[in-house]
């Protein structure tokens, strides 16, 4: 998850920026050990690791600038009258950051980091706090990878949102460079970061602009997460075992259903749902709202899909798994009523299966494997001897199409959902905090101008 | 008849439409979810023992009482018998709407 790693990188980036006497944490010479430990070749090589990984950092930076970039207006530019019209850019900070990015990251001329660099504890504390930061980057590429169908960026981001990834972009940025200036003094052969200028006031104008609007930090939850696995094994007493029966619906819908199956596993949901809601009506009415909410949407379903056939594709396993789940929640006595977690977990397996159910109807009917069945002519009105064949089947018509469209966006988007309001992390003010720190000590006070 | 399927008749396409059709309004009339839910399933189990490769749904006007669209399912189902539908699954199929009804009313 985009949370996960950006903690890590954040958190270890503050720890970073606290760490002062640089020589001294490499084994250099200082006022009170003149005897040094490391020789000035051997932390001119630990420079030129901590500059592989910090390669990395930017890396992931660049690659966040642009998946927010579709999205993000500069927040005090003026709406343009005509929709057609994006907003200036000109005004806009985000590609002068991006410009930034890429020449930095061009003109480092240093190699990104390898798998054993990536992997391998290093001795040195300072050191082991940019690895574990590259490390962090390198799975948060994961977030943005165009092969991912959840990626972040490419129509998956709110306004918002892209606002929050550019300022944590901003103030990694800043982090960079303010480390960038301290090490140069205190790391023999140190190269700094080309262009880091440019760099940091582009960093600090995105990250004005980004505050100006309300970040939305709901970001955190978004990003690549491992796929759900089979729940193996006896089934769970009670409710659990339904849930254990739905997780594993939601893993056999990996495969695309044939249209029976896809009524099957509809129609099931249809009955989790009513029977669910009424156990949960008395101590959750908001979450039996939301629920009876679903299952007038699956009946819609269940109503369309009986005129619409199709034979490729699977799903028997989730359709099977489906029947288990409405046969253990029917053997349950009524006064059973679901805990908080319980809850918790059947409003993320039906979210889940809402989203893969909708996916699956945009595919099939975008790739055409569903068709549609048409109604019979008992008479036979062309005046021929010989009777052609009937045409039984056909593309899904506008018609069909509209009301298929209309209910995956009510899969997709449920009108009961609710909007968490996601505060932003601790990790991103302690950044903050540590930047401030460390641009108003004396020796970045005079070299940096950010 | 059928594009992909094994050719039907038009008797008994027409039949198994008319069930089909008399089984969806039992489901759309039902008075409970699970009702519905299990008309839906002699529906879907219709469907499957003709491969998925059976007609729309409509074309015939059907009757407002649940009992009336009950006997004309039952009477279309048993029809079926005579256009080379599979004795033994049909009578599954009407002891499935046995208890659809059952639950229904219950």
């Amino acid at each position: 998850m985009y949370r996960e790693n950006g903690t890590r990188l954040r958190q270890e980036l503050t720890t970073l920026l606290k760490q002062q006497r640089i020589q001294q944490r490499l084994g250099g010479p200082t006022r009170h050990t003149p005897v040094a430990a490391t020789t000035p070749e051997e932390r001119a090589a630990i420079g030129l690791l901590i500059r592989t990984y910090r390669q990395s950092i930017l890396t992931w930076c660049l690659q966040a600038a642009h998946a927010a970039d579709p999205y993000v207006e500069c927040s005090i530019a003026r709406a343009v009258p005509d929709p057609f019209r994006r907003a200036d850019r000109d005004l806009a900070p985000l590609p002068v950051l991006q410009r930034a990015l890429e020449q930095t990251t061009k003109s480092s001329k240093v190699a990104l980091p390898t798998l054993d660099q990536l992997t391998t504890r290093h001795a040195l504390g300072l050191v082991e706090h940019w690895r574990q930061a590259a490390r962090a980057a390198v799975l948060a590429e994961h977030d943005f990878d165009p092969n991912w169908s959840g990626r972040l960026g490419q129509g998956q981001l709110t306004l918002s949102q892209a606002q929050a990834v550019v300022a944590d972009v901003a103030s990694i940025c800043q982090a960079l460079i303010v480390l960038d200036r301290r090490y140069h003094r205190a790391i023999p052969g140190w190269r700094t970061l080309p262009r880091s200028q440019q760099l940091g006031w582009a960093a600090l104008a995105c990250a004005f602009d980004a505050n100006l609007a309300q970040p939305d930090y709901a970001i955190d939850h978004r990003g690549w997460r491992p796929a759900t696995s089979h729940l193996h094994g006896a089934v769970r007493p009670g409710l659990l075992g339904v849930l254990q029966a739905e997780n594993n619906l939601l893993v056999g819908l990996r495969t695309s259903p044939t249209a029976l199956n896809l009524r099957r596993i509809v129609d099931s949901q249809r009955q989790i749902s009513h029977r669910l809601a009424d156990l949960t009506a008395g101590i959750h009415p908001t979450c039996a709202d939301r629920w009876l909410e679903r299952e007038h949407t699956y009946a819609e379903l269940t109503h369309q899909l009986r005129d619409i056939g199709g034979l490729t594709g699977g799903g028997g396993a989730a359709a099977g798994e489906g029947a288990n789940a409405i046969d253990r929640l029917n053997a349950l006595p009524d006064e059973v009523t679901p805990g908080g977690r319980l809850v918790v977990g059947f409003t993320t397996v039906f979210r889940a299966i809402d989203q893969r159910l909708a996916e699956v109807l945009e595919s099939a009917m975008a790739s055409n494997r569903v068709y549609e069945r048409i109604r019979l002519n008992r008479l036979n009105t062309e005046g021929a001897l010989v009777h052609r064949r009937q045409t039984r089947y056909l593309p899904l018509t506008a018609s069909t199409r509209r009301d298929l469209r209309a209910i995956i966006d009510s899969l997709r988007d449920p009108a009961g959902e609710d909007t968490i309001a996601c505060p932003p992390s601790p990790d991103r003010a302690q950044l903050h905090t540590a930047l401030a720190r460390a641009s108003s000590s004396r020796s970045s006070r005079t070299n940096l101008s950010i | 008849m059928s594009e992909w399927g094994t050719d039907m008749q038009i008797g008994h396409a027409m039949t198994l439409a008319l069930a089909r059709s008399f089984l969806a309004a039992l489901a759309d009339s039902a008075g409970t979810v699970q009702g519905s839910s299990a008309y839906e399933q002699v529906l879907l189990e219709l469907d499957r023992i003709h491969n998925d490769d059976v007609p729309a749904i409509g074309g015939v006007e059907l009757l407002s009482s649940a009992d009336l669209l009950y006997a004309g399912a039952t009477s279309a189902i048993e029809d079926l018998a005579g256009h080379g539908v599979d004795e033994l699954h049909l009578e599954l199929i009407l002891a499935m709407l046995d208890d659809a009804r059952a639950l229904d009313r219950c």
